[in-house]
């Protein structure tokens, strides 16, 4: 690296405002700096333009409702974990107990009246499907399974069609919920695949969607069970199809070449 | 602290460096909820509330690795302009076109883009870009200044300079803003 180029990568190494020039790394910029005026002042510029990017960089609109989106998909998930450890003292444990059970008991009442009003709510306004959410629920069904099939009839292949991407003929299914309010359904393949493939179809219905591919990824999510996952959509349905696999070629075996033109 | 809370305290500052890092509104929703969805199953590794901010930046960075697919260098010459090089007259920030910056950004490989938006968002030192991403300083610093002299070029009206004969430098003078 030459001189030159090595002083340029440590100015720009400094940020605005800051005394990270005094660091060890740097002392060849600063001695250049303190040597060269003119070096001092292309320095001050490029402070300068950092700062107005920085600015810019940290400002930006949010999306309305992005917190209730967020939180709905975090409830969905049902997994709210509290982390403040409650220190109780020896004298007031009995007391403080008393109260806790107390509060306890409110906040089940408090929480059950706060879920039929949220149901309400969420069952009256059209929402939002993301991948993330998606990929959650799925999550959550792989882990525990529900095991009541019922055997494919042409009727649900209709409304639930399959996508013709995928290379999998299932032979029963049944309903699930994702707690999205949207009419979905899960495909499995008793025989061929075992436990090992699922594929889960939802009906769109009035939910928005975010941004998903219109064929099967190549490359799908994965959880450390080992499952791999892709979501995509096509028309008025949400794919997603679930393989477990030791390093995702199960699941890409499945999948047909997309055509071209 | 709850993941609630975390949601209400950070949303909106977590979305803006997801879009930052993914250019996308879209994108920047999904990568927002991916977040918060395994900040809740880590939750208990929060220790000090107080660093809880800079905890769910590492979430975000790490669900934004762990989709991004493409690897690639970004060119070594060409298309950047060193410190320098930056004229007289620098752009204030009412004079940097926001669009434009964030499309500069896109336009550059991910590991740049993380490296960049750590410096400019998380406005994390050099030090702390190495040891959060286990990369050495070196590294950082060389990505730093080879990601923010693209976006200078970008970004900064400057005058291009050729090298025309045998005999020397032979300057046009190519103004890159009427180029567009």
């Amino acid at each position: 690296m030459s001189e030159t180029i090595k002083y340029q990568v440590q100015m720009d190494a400094c940020r605005p405002g800051s005394n990270d020039l005094c660091q060890d790394e740097l002392t060849d910029a600063a001695g250049r700096i303190h040597d060269h005026a003119t070096v001092a002042e292309a320095f001050r510029r490029s402070q300068e333009w950092d700062k107005s990017v920085g600015e810019i960089v940290r400002g930006g609109q949010v999306p309305e409702n992005l917190a209730d989106s967020i939180l709905e998909s975090v409830r969905v998930s049902g997994r709210t974990v509290v982390s403040n450890d409650i220190e109780l003292q020896g004298d007031t444990r009995r007391e403080q107990r008393r109260y806790l059970l107390w509060g306890s008991g409110l906040l089940s009442l408090a929480t059950v009246a706060g879920l039929m009003i949220f149901w309400g709510w969420q069952s009256a306004t059209p929402r939002r499907l993301t991948r993330g959410h998606l990929l959650a629920s799925v999550e959550r069904w792989i882990v525990q399974p529900d095991s009541e099939w019922q055997l494919l009839t042409e009727q649900e292949l209709a409304r639930f069609s399959m996508d013709a991407g995928v290379n999998f003929h299932p032979d029963r299914w049944q309903a699930i919920s994702l707690g999205t309010g949207n009419d979905a359904i899960v495909y499995s393949d008793q025989f061929a695949q075992r436990e090992s493939l699922y594929l889960f179809v939802v009906e769109i219905g009035t939910a928005e969607v975010a941004a998903l591919p219109s064929n099967p990824p190549r490359t799908a999510d994965w959880n450390s069970q080992g499952w791999y996952v892709g979501v995509w959509k096509r028309d008025h349905l949400v794919y997603a199809l679930a393989v477990k696999g030791s390093s995702g070629r199960e699941y890409k075996q499945l999948l047909r070449p997309v055509r071209i033109g | 602290m709850d993941i609630e809370e975390l949601i209400e305290r950070h949303h909106a500052t977590l979305y803006r460096y997801a879009y930052r890092l993914t250019g996308r509104v879209e994108d920047a929703e999904d990568l927002t909820q991916q977040a918060f969805l395994l900040a809740q199953q880590k939750l208990h590794q929060i220790r000090d509330p107080s660093k809880s901010r800079s905890w769910l930046f590492t979430v975000l960075r790490t669900c934004f690795l762990k989709n991004c697919r493409k690897r690639t260098e970004i060119a070594a010459t060409g298309m950047a302009m060193e410190i320098e090089d930056i004229p007289e007259h620098v752009p204030a920030r009412d004079e940097i076109d926001s669009e434009q910056l964030q499309r500069a950004i896109n336009g550059l490989p991910e590991t740049f883009r993380l490296v960049l938006l750590m410096y400019y968002f998380e406005e994390c030192s050099y030090k702390e870009i190495a040891t959060q991403l286990e990369i050495e300083i070196g590294t950082v610093m060389s990505r730093l200044s080879r990601a923010k002299a693209r976006l200078r070029y970008q970004l900064i009206p400057h005058r291009t300079s050729v090298w025309g004969t045998e005999n020397g430098l032979m300057s046009l003078s190519t103004d890159e803003t009427s180029l567009r």
